[in-house]
């Protein structure tokens, strides 16, 4: 599949504890770095609110705060959760790989109001079953 | 799921997705990577973050002993509304130390609060500490050779200070 797992610049390994914090990518391109990028130069305040659930996310074992994390109640969704930037527009999915290195892979994002929530878990949710499939 | 694409294993849609990804340079991500560390130098960022790792440190320490909002709140003296909004990061809510402090012990933890330099960090490692008592007539016969009393051993230290970054991350023993 050619998948790549790409860490978030920035974060500290002190802030990944629990979990470790990477984005998907294909051929140098990720859909969650690439949101990142973007949102740090035109959507600062929810740029700084998704990376502080980030940081979060990455030292405890689940993110209780549903106005951080939520989890998709779509049982064809399993295991897919989206990040949120608190009173903000802002949405980073991901989901947790616990079999081998303990990780939280962000795949897709939206934008709230401007997106479409069902089909971005469904993206997420497609991309998690990929990426379990194509691990050795 | 969509059709597959000749070149790829994954769907038309998905494709889309990643080929529609900006392509990342080595310029963007060293951009984001200061952008993200910058992120440390705005007080107002850095104190709701912590306050929002405290909330979800006790919430998880609640949920491993089996301590309700209720039960806690009955503990702490307080009404479950008000610790509601202490758990949902109100504004309202004046987060003093003494506050956590309470909070912490009474589902069985403690806060530490270290001062750092801005190229440390603190890594905490769960081990036994052994204190090393020292005959108080010792310390006045060589104060240079003997450490203070009851002085954990220096292998047995519980927060480690370290600087630069641990290029694997470390999982907390449980």
């Amino acid at each position: 599949m050619g998948f790549e797992l790409l860490e978030i610049p920035g974060l500290k390994a002190s802030e990944q504890t629990r979990w470790k914090i990477r984005a998907l990518a294909l051929d140098g391109r990720s859909p969650a770095l690439g949101a990142l990028l973007e949102w740090q130069e035109s959507e600062k305040a929810d740029f700084k609110k998704i990376m502080k659930v980030l940081r979060m996310l990455g030292q405890v074992p689940r993110v209780h705060d549903e106005k951080k994390v939520k989890k998709s109640s779509n049982p064809d969704h399993e295991g897919t959760y989206e990040a949120r930037a608190d009173k903000g527009h802002a949405r980073l999915m991901f989901f947790y790989c616990e079999e081998d290195e303990s990780l939280v892979i962000c795949t897709n994002h939206y934008w709230k109001g401007r997106g479409n929530q069902n089909m971005a878990f469904k993206q997420c949710s497609d991309l998690r079953t990929l990426y379990l499939k194509s691990r050795p | 799921m969509n059709n597959k694409s000749k070149d790829s294993a994954l769907p038309d849609d998905l494709l889309a997705l990643f080929q529609g990804a900006r392509k990342l340079t080595q310029a963007n991500l060293d951009k984001l990577a200061k952008a993200t560390e910058e992120l440390d130098q705005d007080p107002s960022f850095r104190a709701e973050y912590l306050k929002g790792l405290f909330v979800e440190h006790i919430q998880e320490a609640m949920e491993q002993k089996g301590i309700s909002q209720s039960e806690l709140a009955r503990r702490w003296g307080k009404s479950r509304q008000y610790l509601s909004r202490v758990l949902s990061e109100d504004r309202r809510v004046n987060f003093t130390i003494e506050t956590m402090v309470e909070l912490a012990g009474l589902v069985g933890r403690k806060i530490e609060v270290h001062m750092l330099n801005p190229d440390e960090n603190t890594h905490v490692l769960r081990c036994k500490v052994t204190p090393r008592r020292v005959s108080p007539l010792d310390r006045f016969k060589d104060p240079q050779s003997s450490p203070a009393p009851n002085v954990c051993h220096p292998e047995f230290q519980a927060t480690t200070r370290f600087k630069g970054r641990i290029d694997d991350a470390t999982r907390l023993s449980a």
